[in-house]
């Protein structure tokens, strides 16, 4: 089975005259374990694809499916909390929140389940992150790098089936996005997890197991790169 | 555009949510102002009216001078009016058809000016043989203008020119007295038995103390030469008295409290708004606009709001204000008559607009100067300013995640929490600066009773003369609401050689008497056989089941104490208990079944021609008392006050719910972009409530608790000048007031949550994040 289904998904903002179509059946289906790379210009609907996906935004029409379960006929508070369980945001604005530090930024998705986090695997994260020595930073005693890599173990803590990334790397220089780029995929296979990233970045598009091109908010699958 | 400034109006309709905050804060710091000022000169004017109509408008009267010294005094340019003035009263020997009368002359001008309102038919006497009745006369001696009467004592006979208004204690006394132009005065009564005294109008414009203390001075008067009028110099804001000196200090620490709350309220709205705009100004200073013309602009964001606040609040408060004096009309028409409904307070209007743009301009001055500190690297960093500001971390060890993130959004950035519990705490001090105010009233003006009768029938020598058929009369009549008689019997000895008063209730009677029930059951005199009630006497003590022997009309009666009232109307004679009984039990002891008095109380509307009927029904063997001008008097200037403090209490309790909920709007306004990306990372609306209503609560908490620590020895203070100076009651904390102030602040700050959080559980994430 398919970790994720998106059936005929439409969404037009505004009406009549001013009426824009942002996505038009979008069809598409995402294994276990594949690292998906969304391509397209400037307001073709990338980002309305994913806030979709991540169940951040309501479609005019169509279903989402993530494990079987269709994500908009859940009740909010039931979809908040599959959210916060399964799927993992990465924004490109890192979006941390500023009075918490960075372990309590990685936690935060545990703690808003009350529960306390695994120790050994919270330090595996900060470790691979390499933000040891930072945990007890607040956001703004960091860098922009070191903000995405604990937006990144935030979006891990939960281990999630799914994790959505917005241009993880729109804000960092060249260095820092191969290597958040390298800890996404890292991450994706030592945790069997699921990636869709957004980016303008051709390279790193490259690195992905499939490339889904939106133009117009029309979906093309160009498939595995290198096929 | 014609210049960067034209930016402002533009922005503002982009950002109409925060801009309408904003705005809120203005209005409402205007409408109190306006309100609170339109109040107190609705209560002073009518306190300055009621003086006028009861006293007259004069300012001094000076005693024990010569023409001479009158004349100068006269000509004073601080004089408005005078006249030479003289009385003689009741024990003097003049009287009317063997009633004996007091006579007072004056001039006939003075007496237009300064008396207005007191003739109230016919004309002030022209010629010595002249003269003006109280209205109390028409019914007394049956006579009308024009008629012929003879004063003994004079042994003239005179012509009845004019009436004037009865005073309360004529009306209610039965009594009246005549007036006499000052010539005729002099002509007609013996210059022994009359010291002349010159009664003077100030211009309102001089300062009266200042005049009186010269003219005191120049003249070489004592203070017993010089009178002043009191109570309506202290209404003119023109006393000397230091206890009106202090009440006077008492208005400018409140006047202060409020301004200060009117600053708090924009400047905490100034501030919240310029915080959610930092990228803007970023985006300005980028571009190349100075920190001066970024102050330029927050400056004239807040005058542009004034433009609209200001007209806004004006036109509330004065609304609210004709609403009170359409209040008071209807409560009391009688003593409200010559109120306007629909005026508006010249003071209230200028210190409403004064307030408004002072307060904005004062209260501008840090936010303009913050964001006039913004960086441009703001305009490209998004949330950096928010990310800069916060320097602690939460503390997620004690609290679950929502409530310690609340607690710390609340307390984080300093400035803000200080101006946010500062609105609340100022809500807490003027609710505690304002209260005194009740005490002072309660103690300042006698409120009428639920006893208080509107006209008595009085046996003229106490006897039981009032037959009680005359009640059933009196009761069949419409206007009649109650009819209720006392039986009275004085000084009865008992056999411990003590006095009893024995006096009879009806049903009425004894159900107002259960307020002051201290022991027993009032309902228990029905019940047992020769049951009273006994009233708290400290010189003659009983208590429930103590027994009073007497002898009643030669027989040994025994009487059986079941209840005790703390007080009663009736005056309390060291050794001698008023006991109070029912009718039946009266009866049977004495066999008498007449009244010594039958008290009227009348519904609304009834007329002088309905209670001159109840007069004619009584006719002249009794003695007709009419309270109901007393009564007007005292119900109007407690409702005046009343409506003023209460009033005003109810104004601050409402601009503290539209405070405390405008706070945290503005407050959740100003993170909604947090609140997005902490619901994208999967944060529940249950959760993000809970962490609102953690700031909320800590606002709320924090600024009781600052306001009852500032609040409390204000209260203390002003209550001490106002009332423990003059009537020694000692200050105790005003527990119920601080209970009832307190827990609105906080259960307002709970509910005000619902709102936002709604409002953001509406908006899809996505919206949320990108709000602005």
């Amino acid at each position: 089975m398919n970790l994720l289904e998106v059936n005929s998904i439409y969404k037009t903002y505004g009406a009549g005259e001013t009426a824009v179509n942002a996505l038009k059946d979008v069809n598409f289906s995402v294994a276990k374990g594949e690292f998906i790379a969304v391509v397209g210009e400037s307001g073709s609907g990338k980002s309305t694809l994913l806030n979709m996906i991540g169940a951040l935004d309501t479609p005019t029409s169509g279903k989402v499916f993530i494990d079987g379960k269709e994500t908009f006929t859940l009740e909010d508070e039931e979809l908040t909390i599959f959210r916060r369980r399964n799927i993992g945001f990465i924004f490109q604005a890192f979006n941390l929140i500023p009075e918490l530090n960075v372990e309590q930024n990685i936690t935060f998705p545990l703690l808003l389940d009350y529960k306390k986090p695994d120790l050994a695997y919270l330090e595996e994260i900060l470790t691979v992150l390499n933000l040891q020595e930072r945990r007890y930073h607040l956001p703004r005693q960091l860098s922009g790098g070191q903000q995405q890599r604990v937006a990144i173990g935030r979006a891990l803590i939960t281990r999630p089936m799914l994790i959505l990334a917005d241009e993880p790397t729109g804000n960092l220089d060249t260095q820092n996005s191969n290597e958040v780029i390298a800890l996404l995929k890292n991450a994706s296979k030592r945790y069997e997890q699921t990636i869709i990233m957004i980016t303008h970045n051709r390279s790193i598009a490259s690195t992905a197991d499939r490339v889904l091109q939106v133009s117009d908010g029309i979906i093309t699958d160009f498939g595995r790169c290198g096929e | 555009m014609k210049s960067y400034l034209d930016l402002i109006p533009i922005s503002a309709k982009n950002h109409k949510k925060q801009g309408r905050m904003t705005l809120f804060c203005i209005i409402l710091s205007v409408f109190l102002v306006t309100v609170i000022f339109g109040m107190a000169e609705m209560a002073i004017r009518s306190q300055q009216y009621q003086e006028i109509k009861t006293g007259g408008n004069w300012h001094v009267i000076f005693s024990d001078i010569d023409q001479e010294t009158g004349a100068l005094i006269q000509v004073r340019p601080e004089v408005a009016c005078s006249s030479w003035y003289a009385y003689v009263k009741e024990a003097s020997g003049f009287s009317i058809d063997g009633r004996a009368i007091g006579i007072a002359g004056i001039d006939g001008e003075a007496y237009a000016s300064m008396f207005e309102h007191e003739l109230v038919e016919g004309s002030f006497p022209k010629s010595y043989n002249e003269i003006v009745l109280s209205e109390s006369a028409k019914s007394i001696l049956k006579v009308k203008l024009g008629d012929m009467i003879t004063i003994d004592g004079i042994g003239e006979t005179f012509t009845i020119s004019g009436f004037a208004a009865a005073s309360a204690n004529q009306m209610r006394y039965e009594s009246f007295s005549v007036l006499l132009s000052m010539e005729a005065f002099r002509r007609h009564i013996p210059a022994e038995d009359y010291t002349e005294q010159l009664v003077v109008q100030l211009s309102t414009f001089c300062n009266m103390q200042k005049v009186i203390a010269d003219i005191t001075q120049t003249f070489h008067l004592n203070e017993k030469q010089v009178a002043q009028n009191g109570n309506l110099l202290m209404v003119l804001g023109q006393s000397n008295d230091n206890f009106v000196i202090q009440l006077y200090g008492c208005a400018v620490v409140l006047f202060f409290l409020v301004l200060i709350a009117s600053v708090l309220m924009i400047t905490s709205s100034l501030n919240s708004n310029v915080m959610q705009r930092t990228e803007f100004f970023g985006m300005l200073r980028c571009i190349g606009a100075t920190k001066k013309q970024i102050m330029s602009i927050v400056r004239r964001e807040g005058l542009r709001w004034c433009k609209f606040a200001i007209p806004g609040g004006l036109a509330g408060g004065v609304v609210v204000v004709w609403i009170l004096c359409a209040v008071l009309k209807w409560i009391s028409p009688e003593y409200f008559a010559e109120m306007p409904v629909f005026r508006v307070s010249g003071i209230s209007i200028f210190c409403g607009i004064a307030v408004g743009l002072l307060t904005v301009l004062i209260a501008a001055q840090s936010p303009a100067k913050k964001a006039a500190g913004v960086s441009p690297l703001m305009a490209v960093s998004g949330n950096a300013y928010q990310i800069k500001s916060v320097r602690t971390t939460a503390n997620t060890r004690f609290f679950k995640i929502d409530t310690s993130l609340g607690i710390h959004h609340a307390v984080s950035n300093h400035k803000n929490f200080i101006l946010m519990i500062g609105s609340f705490a100022i809500s807490i001090i003027l609710f505690l600066a304002f209260s005194p105010a009740i005490n002072f009233m309660n103690h300042a003006i006698n409120a009428v009773e639920p006893y208080t009768p509107d006209v008595s029938v009085i046996s003229k020598d106490n006897s039981l003369s009032v037959p009680k058929e005359l009640a059933e009369q009196f009761g069949d009549q419409d206007f009649v609401k109650r009819v209720y008689g006392r039986m009275f019997a004085y000084d009865i000895p008992t056999e411990e050689n003590r006095q009893i008063n024995l006096i009879s209730y009806e049903e009425h009677q004894f159900d107002w008497a259960d307020e002051n029930l201290i022991e027993g059951a009032v309902e228990d005199v029905f019940s047992t056989e020769n049951a009273v009630l006994a009233v708290y006497n400290s010189d003659y003590s009983l208590h429930v089941g103590d027994k009073i022997i007497l002898d009643a009309n030669g027989v040994s009666q025994e009487l059986n104490i079941v209840g005790v009232l703390s007080k009663s109307p009736f005056t309390n004679t060291p050794g001698t208990a008023n006991i109070i009984c029912t009718e039946d039990t009266f009866q049977q002891l004495w066999g008498e079944s007449q009244y010594t008095i039958l008290d009227l109380q009348f519904k609304r509307g009834t007329t002088d021609e309905d209670v001159n009927a109840i007069r004619e029904m009584a006719g002249s063997e009794f003695t007709f008392s009419d309270r109901r001008q007393s009564n007007q008097q005292a119900l109007g200037s407690y409702y005046s006050f009343a409506l003023f403090v209460y009033g005003f209490l109810a104004v601050i309790a409402l601009i503290t719910v539209f405070n405390v909920i405008n706070s945290i709007s503005m407050s959740v306004s100003a993170r909604m972009k947090q609140y997005g990306a902490m619901r994208a990372i999967g944060m529940s609306t249950r959760q993000l409530v809970k962490m609102v209503t953690a700031e909320a609560v800590t606002y709320s908490l924090v600024g009781s608790l600052a306001g009852c620590l500032i609040g409390l020895p204000i209260h203390k203070y002003l209550f001490e000048h106002m009332v423990t100076g003059r009537w020694g009651d000692p200050w105790n904390i005003p527990i119920s007031i601080l209970a009832s102030i307190v827990s609105m602040v906080i259960i307002t700050a709970i509910a005000a949550v619902g709102g936002p959080t709604k409002r953001i559980h509406n908006m899809s994430i996505i919206d949320t994040i990108s709000a602005q």
